[in-house]
């Protein structure tokens, strides 16, 4: 184990010490020459030193690949960082701020990419994705899913972080590593928070190479959390990927000349992207990415089982860790009642009823938190949008009217025009 | 015979409607909790609009497109509403030249804005009087109103003035000609919550159909663009179809679109030999930045169009001549894209209608309209070049 080195400032006993754990990120954007991917840190260092935090001390660690945690670790919280993600300088105080006390939560921060930045397409989808991906995080209504960690910014009471067995050393990849603690964290009930003012920026660009080598590093990775963990057999997990129509088959089934295909295809992208034909570009992107995807499924498990995208379990995981349970509600109570039945069973899915008459389901997610109250209008707000306004008129037109409490104008509207 | 404009809450719908006389129909738009989520037209006779057949047509429109979308909006906001998550700071800036009685009509709307601390700038290009100033001082014993006088001619100049003058996150624009809704700010506010959401723009209707210039303004070249709320990224929208987004009478920048995009290009617009399309690409820059632009009929305003025929005439000759004005801007940035959208709009949009317009078919565009947005299209790209050189020679003076 290194240790990069420790802060200390004016100390106030009221804050707790703190541990930084530098990580190997899954998701680095090409760095150039310097080649520092990983866990240097030379970024993190510099924005630690920045740090307003006034401490009982911040103490920056490198873990070596063997170990769960470093032995020499202190803090009695940990935030776990990209070493080259540059912490801004209210970052640790964020994240020691968003941890309530006696919660036990894990508190993820905002890995934001730097604006102005470069133009090429690829890095505007690299950033609109993250972006996007923290927006979703930072609505009341998200639910939360083991691999919103892979951000690598994050924050873990050290006591939490041991009685949940830590990262496990033997998983080989960093990433494994992170994510394989998400699915045990949700598994145990943990309950996931994002902290928007943790933020850390990341300063340098993506390049397509980086990006097909992480997407392949992303199905061996899936391949390996989907052995460990029952529930997430069978399902890519790759954003995108589930999308992917032959390109999955023809890349497990033919990976020689499909490897051959894409880097010859690869030039043509920053043709289309010359050209500004940016659905072509999109088209042959998302392609390339399935491909690279699959091909690292394929790498990281058993072929034949592979190729019908199905894992076999390792013996003693944890199979049964997510069966889903869904249950159905009628809306007929109003929202409120809804909501308060969902806090209370935390079902995995849940379908949604108005009366006889279906609204839609909300399903059960591997890998994602049991449901909670506060995901119920952001969903109707949005996938089932569409199908309540149906039911409402349906409703209103042909059930019992005066036994709904939702408080929606529309209805009331609705009411008031039916013949 | 006119069209009267009418602003109707559905839950709360009239017995019937009087008092319409010297109007053939009548063209509602329909709130649904203040938020506009529909539009019907509604024929008047004898200057009434019979109550059940007033309800019977807002059911149906309400029914047919309008629910789906409020809904969602509804719920959506009801939950931000939760969240507490606090608007951004804003400006609202009225950009002007030698109107104070439009001027002096929006003064009065902007008044009427729920008061968030938002500063009122009255930009003020090139005056030939003093009225505008006057209209400003007058305005600021109410609100916070800052008068700019901005000499360097063109409305981009000025809505560069804008943004540089303004000290808040977010500058809203409303031209002079335009009314906003009470509701209208905070609306446009809302949509700043994404971080790559750089410009928002808002539902414009109509504020007034009393001639054959404006209902044919509304037929042909209508602001509103739906009842839907929309994002739009180079991902699912063509940067050289930009027009889609809104207009510049009602659309709010983040003030770091400075930074990370650039100023208005100051070579468009009015006051310049290209008349108009600034706004166009900006929107259009926006999306090939790989930044986001959202349209929200909820932040709604009203527009008083051309009011004679000539005037219509001239703003649709400008239209032609700003949007391929700003096309060119774009190709020379590299743009290529806007060659299909060139393609395309001349293919799909003019010359169908040129033959039919050309024999006077009844129900298309009329010929010298058509005629003129062609003509415009033609001298777009030489009216850039001209501007730009215009530009150059201004600043060349200048030092």
């Amino acid at each position: 184990m290194s240790q990069a080195a420790t802060y200390r400032a004016d100390n106030r006993m009221d804050t707790p010490p703190v541990s930084v754990i530098l990580l190997a990120n899954p998701h680095a954007p090409r760095r150039g020459r310097r080649g520092a991917r990983g866990a240097r840190g030379g970024e993190a260092v510099e924005g630690l030193r920045r740090q307003r935090y006034s401490l009982g001390g911040i103490q920056v660690l490198t873990p070596l690949p063997s170990e769960s945690l470093p032995v020499s670790t202190t803090g009695e919280l940990l935030v776990f960082l990209d070493g080259d993600l540059d912490p801004m300088p209210t970052f640790v105080a964020a994240h020691v701020g968003a941890h309530s006390p006696g919660a036990g939560q894990v508190v993820i921060g905002y890995s934001v990419p730097r604006r102005p930045g470069p133009t090429d397409f690829v890095s505007l989808e690299r950033r609109a994705w993250w972006e996007d991906h923290f927006y979703a995080m930072r609505q009341r209504g998200h639910r939360f899913a083991y691999d919103d960690l892979a951000g690598s910014n994050f924050s873990v009471p050290t006591v939490l972080f041991r009685r949940l067995g830590g990262f496990d050393p033997t998983l080989a990849d960093p990433l494994a590593q992170v994510l394989d603690f998400g699915v045990r964290a949700l598994a145990a009930g943990v309950p996931f928070v994002h902290a928007a003012r943790a933020a850390a920026y990341r300063r340098a660009a993506w390049q397509l190479p980086d990006v097909l080598a992480q997407d392949r590093r992303r199905g061996r990775v899936d391949v390996v959390l989907a052995q460990r963990h029952g529930a997430l057999r069978g399902r890519p997990l790759i954003a995108g990927a589930s999308g992917c129509g032959g390109e999955s088959t023809i890349s497990t089934e033919w990976p020689l000349a499909t490897d051959t295909l894409a880097l010859g295809l690869r030039p043509l992208l920053a043709c289309l992207e010359r050209l500004r034909l940016r659905g072509a570009w999109q088209r042959l992107y998302a392609a390339l990415r399935c491909h690279a995807y699959w091909r690292g499924w394929r790498s990281g498990g058993d072929p034949p089982g592979i190729a019908h995208r199905q894992v076999p379990a390792l013996s003693g995981t944890t199979g049964g860790a997510f069966a889903p349970r869904t249950i159905e509600i009628s809306l007929h109570h109003g929202l409120a009642a809804a909501e308060r039945r969902l806090d209370e069973e935390r079902p995995a899915g849940v379908r949604l009823r108005l009366g006889q008459q279906l609204i839609g389901e909300i399903p059960a997610r591997p890998g994602a938190e049991p449901l909670r109250g506060v995901h119920l209008r952001s969903a109707l707000a949005t996938e089932l949008a569409g199908p309540l306004a149906q039911a409402l008129q349906r409703h209103s037109l042909d059930g019992p009217a005066g036994q709904l409490q939702l408080h929606s104008p529309l209805l009331s509207l609705l009411q008031d025009l039916a013949p | 015979m006119a069209t009267a404009v009418l602003d109707l809450d559905v839950r709360h719908l009239p017995a019937g409607l009087h008092g319409l006389q010297g109007r053939d129909r009548a063209l509602a738009l329909l709130r649904l909790g203040g938020v506009p989520a529909g539009e019907v037209y509604l024929p008047v006779v004898d200057g009434t609009i019979d109550g059940a057949q007033l309800r019977a047509a807002v059911a149906s429109v309400m029914a047919a497109a309008g629910s789906e979308p409020w809904l969602a909006g509804y719920l959506a906001s009801d939950a931000a509403r939760h969240t507490g998550a606090s608007l951004p700071s804003a400006t609202v800036a009225v950009c002007t030249r030698d109107r104070p009685e439009y001027l002096q009509r929006c003064l009065q709307a902007l008044m009427r804005l729920e008061d968030d601390g938002q500063e009122i700038l009255i930009v003020d290009n090139c005056p030939s009087s003093d009225a505008t100033r006057q209209l400003a001082l007058a305005a600021a014993e109410q609100r916070s109103v800052r008068y700019l006088r901005e000499d360097r001619p063109g409305l981009n100049a000025a809505r560069n003035r804008a943004l540089q003058e303004a000290r808040t996150e977010v500058v809203a624009f409303s031209d002079d000609d335009a009314v906003p809704d009470p509701g209208w700010l905070r609306a446009l506010l809302r949509n700043f919550d994404h971080p790559l959401v750089l410009a928002v723009t808002g539902l414009t209707m109509p504020l007034e159909l009393e001639t054959e210039a404006q209902e044919w303004f509304e037929r042909v070249s209508r602001f509103g663009r739906g009842f839907s709320r929309i994002v739009f990224d180079s991902a699912t929208h063509n940067p050289a179809h930009a027009g889609l987004i809104g207009t510049g009478a009602n659309m709010a920048f983040r003030r770091s679109a400075l930074d990370f995009i650039g100023p208005f290009d100051d070579a468009l617009d009015s006051g310049t030999p290209t008349r108009a399309g600034g706004d166009y690409e900006m929107f259009s820059r926006v999306l090939a930045s790989g930044y986001r632009a959202v349209y929200d009929p909820a932040a709604l305003s009203w527009h008083c169009h051309r009011r004679t025929w000539d005037e219509l005439r001239q703003a649709m000759y400008g239209y032609g001549v700003g949007i391929f004005a700003a096309w060119t801007r774009s190709l020379l940035d590299g743009e290529l894209s806007v060659l299909r959208a060139a393609c395309g709009w001349m293919w799909y949009r003019q010359f169908p209608a040129l033959p039919l317009a050309l024999l006077g078919h009844s129900g298309i565009t009329p010929r010298d309209l058509l005629l003129a947005e062609l003509r415009g299209c033609m001298a777009g790209p030489w009216a850039y070049f001209a501007s730009r050189r215009q530009r150059r020679l201004t600043r060349a003076c200048r030092l």
